[in-house]
């Protein structure tokens, strides 16, 4: 018990709801079920983004790419599919744009094991390469026709609650992606030999190869990995905004590296939850929604969300800074515990 | 290591470059000979050039310019590099200007960049009027033609908002940016104009889409909960009446609140039809071609172009002239478009 107590996701939870209460008592419409459903669906794209990041930053590396990743996976999928007239649901398309993103995603991990490069100095050219692609060989215009089988599925909903004023808000289908998606995460980083290989590697990759982890393999498995959640996200995303964009999400890879880091994985690796990553975009997203609930001018946003990135970031540091004055061993259990 | 990384970035560059520069392969190719014997009515060249001709945007505003020769015997063509690229929009300036045109209207993606090539051409005895460019200088161009003064058309978006609200209750504006000059302009404009003729209105706050969609979204969601009495939208960015449009309707509160904004019909067109948007206002960029040729025409004719004039294109009967920030000659219609579900199919871009 005292070691959840001390555990980061603790923490974020805390801080969770702490915000929850300040915005609530602010706007008790914050209450609301709701509110609830609506926060869930502004979360979900991002959560399944940022569990397409975690890997990468558990092996030490800050890909910035699998954005445009998610761009080129999803907006050529649609202009492929739509100039053969299919009229069918997402499920080919879900299968083509995760095909595809694990192949840039794989080409991401290629260069990197090859060259021995850095992962951010390769997925800084791969970004500009990808969203270059789109533009230049596919298109520039946001695509707004929709096959028949995958028009309504923005309203799609396992569960809906009617409100006088505000209408229906539902929970939206993309939710169980998520169970799916981070329970078999927390599974494959936990309990498999692979998974445990990203921790070591992230740890120390010298002590990591010398056990026996063969890095390459396990590099080239956590990038294709990112490709095709990648890839999965962007596809989600464009049936939720009811268009397909070949600018998809750019601008927005630091705000998923935000969330993961303030979910307690470092960004030197060796460290990250499924868990916390989900608790750090749910609190990325509750700063983002309470600046309108709480009847902030929107000149403010931008400054405020930066201010309490800085203090939220801060946070692990500090921790972190006294883990290193109580000393080795502490530090070393600490390790050992957290998955 | 250091190496390998630097050769990446040699090969990376130098194909960037390659990539950069095709697309100017294909663009020196002789436009229609330029009719130079003259017949009875002296007939004029214009070449219209564009940002680039990769958008539907300009596809629409070629349409314009191919109507405006066929309406007045001149030969009218268009040419644009296929990736928006100063750089190669001035090259085809200077073959415009080495064909002899009597007119060029430009488009420019880079309004300084461009200036020289302008001032090339005007030097060369070529009449120059540009578009989309009320900020070049006055040095630089004959006249710049805008379809309308950004302050009429914000005050115009109010109007039409207001009317739709029964003049009274909350109303939220939505701006691409915060840095955006224009779409600021348009909102606080009408709000001003709010202020001014409808004291029964209140204003709740600007926010801003970001441009995307997805983020508006979000946002008019948390509107809606936080202000559960709003009665009217105006969006600023394409996508921002898409993204009230779609809360509104996925909340089944199409008729409750008034929608009305900047947009096309590719993009607002479904909302529109059921409602949840409840009117798209924006200009023709076809009119704009079209009009851009006129005034070349009227130019090269050695006719004077003075404020209240009839140009002969819709939105354009009774022109404002000003003087932009930095001294080109404005020229401004009232030539915006409004469309909803009934009208929408006219004006397929």
């Amino acid at each position: 018990m005292k070691k959840l107590l001390k555990t980061n996701e603790f923490l974020v939870l805390l801080i969770i709801a702490a915000l929850s209460l300040v915005v609530g008592l602010i706007n008790p419409n914050f209450f609301t079920v709701a509110s609830l459903f609506d926060l869930v669906r502004s979360s979900n794209v991002y959560i399944i983004l940022a569990f397409a990041l975690l890997p990468v930053v558990i092996l030490g590396g800050v890909d910035i790419s699998f954005i445009a990743i998610a761009a080129v996976a999803s907006y050529s999928t649609h202009m492929f599919l739509i100039a053969r007239g299919y009229e069918g649901g997402l499920f080919v398309y879900f299968v083509m744009g995760c095909t595809i993103g694990a192949l840039a995603g794989l080409l991401n991990g290629l260069i990197i094991t090859t060259f021995k490069l850095k992962v951010f100095d390769v997925s800084l050219a791969t970004q500009t390469m990808w969203y270059g692609f789109t533009l230049f060989f596919i298109g520039a215009t946001s695509n707004f026709d929709m096959p028949e089988g995958v028009v309504g599925y923005y309203s799609s909903f396992i569960a809906t609650v009617t409100d006088e004023v505000t209408g229906v808000t539902g929970l939206h289908v993309s939710t169980i992606y998520v169970v799916v998606i981070g329970v078999f995460l927390w599974w494959f980083l936990k309990y498999t030999m692979i998974g445990r290989g990203i921790y070591a590697i992230g740890g120390n990759p010298e002590v990591a190869e010398r056990t026996g982890f063969n890095i390459k393999k396990i590099t080239l498995i956590v990038f294709v990995m990112m490709g095709l959640l990648s890839g999965f996200a962007g596809i989600v995303q464009s049936g939720l905004s009811r268009n397909f964009n070949p600018t998809l999400f750019i601008g927005q890879n630091l705000s998923v590296l935000a969330s993961v880091i303030i979910g307690g994985a470092a960004i030197k690796g060796g460290r990250g939850t499924v868990i916390g990553t989900v608790l750090g975009v749910v609190l990325t997203q509750i700063i983002r929604r309470a600046l309108v609930l709480t009847e902030i001018p929107a000149e403010w946003q931008n400054f405020v969300i930066g201010l309490i990135l800085i203090i939220f970031t801060a946070i692990p540091a500090i921790r972190e800074k006294r883990l290193e004055k109580v000393g080795r061993t502490t530090d070393l259990i600490e390790a050992t515990v957290e998955e | 290591m250091k190496n390998r990384l630097i050769t990446v970035l040699a090969l990376i560059l130098i194909a960037s470059l390659f990539v950069a520069c095709s697309p100017s392969v294909e663009e020196p190719v002789d436009e229609g000979p330029a009719v130079e014997e003259p017949a009875e009515d002296e007939t004029f060249t214009f070449g219209t050039v564009v940002k680039s001709i990769a958008f539907n945007w300009f596809l629409r505003l070629e349409k314009g310019v191919l109507e405006y020769g066929e309406a007045s015997g001149n030969t009218a063509f268009m040419e644009g590099p296929s990736q928006a690229d100063s750089a190669a929009q001035v090259q085809i300036i200077e073959s415009l200007i080495a064909q002899g045109v009597d007119g060029i209207c430009n488009v420019p993606y880079g309004v300084p960049e461009n200036e020289p090539a302008q001032k090339k051409a005007m030097d060369a005895g070529i009449w120059v009027v540009t578009h989309e460019a009320s900020t070049a200088s006055g040095d630089s161009l004959h006249f710049d033609v805008e379809p309308f003064n950004n302050c009429a058309y914000g005050e115009e978006i109010m109007k039409e908002m207001a009317s739709r609200m029964g003049e009274e209750g909350q109303y939220v504006q939505f701006v691409g940016s915060l840095t955006n000059a224009t779409h600021n302009e348009w909102t606080d404009c009408a709000k001003a104009y709010q202020e001014e003729n409808y004291p029964n209105m209140e204003f709740i706050g600007k926010f801003e889409s970001k441009e995307d969609q997805e983020v508006g979204y979000n946002i008019f969601k948390d509107l809606l909960d936080t202000y559960p009495n709003i009665k009217g939208m105006q969006g600023s960015a394409a996508g921002d009446v898409v993204a009230a449009g779609r809360a509104i309707e996925e909340a089944g509160l199409n008729d409750q609140i008034a929608v009305v904004g900047t947009s096309i019909k590719s993009y607002a067109g479904e909302l529109l039809e059921t409602g949840a948007v409840d009117l798209a206002m924006g200009w023709d960029p076809a009119q704009s071609g079209y009009v851009c040729n006129v005034v070349l025409e009227l130019l090269a004719k050695g006719e004077e172009i003075t404020p209240g004039m009839d140009l002969g294109v819709p939105g354009y009967e009774n022109i404002i002239i000003e003087e932009g920030v930095n001294g080109a000659q404005v020229i401004y219609g009232n030539a915006w478009i409004k469309f909803d579900a009934t009208n929408m199919d006219d004006y397929d871009f």
